[in-house]
């Protein structure tokens, strides 16, 4: 499939603006947005080397199991390859496990993929870039 | 042997000493209803062996501080009391799977097939 780089850049700009509305709704938790945005058979590849598909995902998000007080994340690189578009960066977050919040550095690839018509995440690979000691919240 | 006391959930030692893969474990068996336990190296869990009731189900990495996942086996074997419960290694190591166990998943660990194994080594349903 051949692009112009207008076709290009619009989906660049589309994958980007997705890329922070699903951060956003990681962010609080929106079970239902998360399960538009991720693509049935999502792929998660995470820091704690576990590999979980969509379902998991989302059971761990309503458990607060993926509990979220700050998640930034910023694109660095944004490449199409027609209805494929792969996103690279960082991400800063901070997960709220028990009683103590873990600040973690990590970077990320993330996959788009455009099926009838809507883009989903379809990949995603999360690496430990470094970790703060965990702050006690008690 | 299945030890799952009756009414109970199957109860999984989880030795791991990375602390992030280690609670994102037992965080997951415990919300799939599994009684999991954290351990940070074979010495741990085996002291807490020596002092709580027999898992039904020890999930074991191999390369660890203090008291590594191949010791560790050769410790559980000798003792009447835990040589029948069932390990599955989870390891990076996939040129090293020379260890006696029931299972090896190589790392990352793939939770579908990590949750089919524990569901099949823990006969007895979790409640949830």
């Amino acid at each position: 499939m051949n692009l112009t780089n207008s076709q290009t850049a619009q989906e660049q700009k589309e994958v980007e603006l997705l890329e922070h509305r699903e951060a956003q709704a990681m962010l609080s938790a929106d079970v239902s947005t998360l399960g538009a945005l991720w693509a049935d058979d999502l792929i998660v590849n995470s820091t704690s080397n576990l590999i979980a598909g969509k379902q998991i995902l989302l059971e761990m998000v309503k458990n607060g199991l993926l509990k979220l007080r700050a998640y930034e994340r910023r694109p660095v690189r944004i490449q199409a390859f027609g209805d494929l578009v792969v996103t690279t960066g960082n991400e800063v977050s901070e997960l709220i496990g028990g009683t103590r919040a873990y600040k973690i550095f990590v970077s990320y690839m993330n996959v788009w993929a455009k099926r009838a018509g809507s883009w989903q995440l379809l990949a995603r690979h999360v690496g430990e870039i470094e970790r703060a000691t965990p702050q006690d919240l008690s | 042997m299945q030890s799952t006391r009756k009414g109970e959930d199957p109860r999984i030692l989880v030795v791991e000493d990375d602390e992030d893969a280690r609670e994102a474990l037992v965080a997951l068996l415990q919300m799939k209803g599994y009684r999991a336990v954290p351990a940070g190296n074979g010495k741990e869990a085996l002291d807490y062996l020596h002092r709580a009731p027999v898992p039904d189900l020890i999930i074991l990495d191999l390369w660890m501080p203090v008291m590594d996942g191949w010791q560790f086996r050769k410790e559980q074997v000798k003792d009447p009391r835990l040589a029948a419960v069932p390990v599955i290694v989870v390891t990076a190591l996939s040129d090293r799977t020379d260890v006696d166990a029931n299972e090896v998943i190589i790392k990352p660990v793939d939770v579908d097939r990590l949750l089919t194994s524990v569901s099949h080594y823990c006969k007895a349903e979790p409640t949830t």
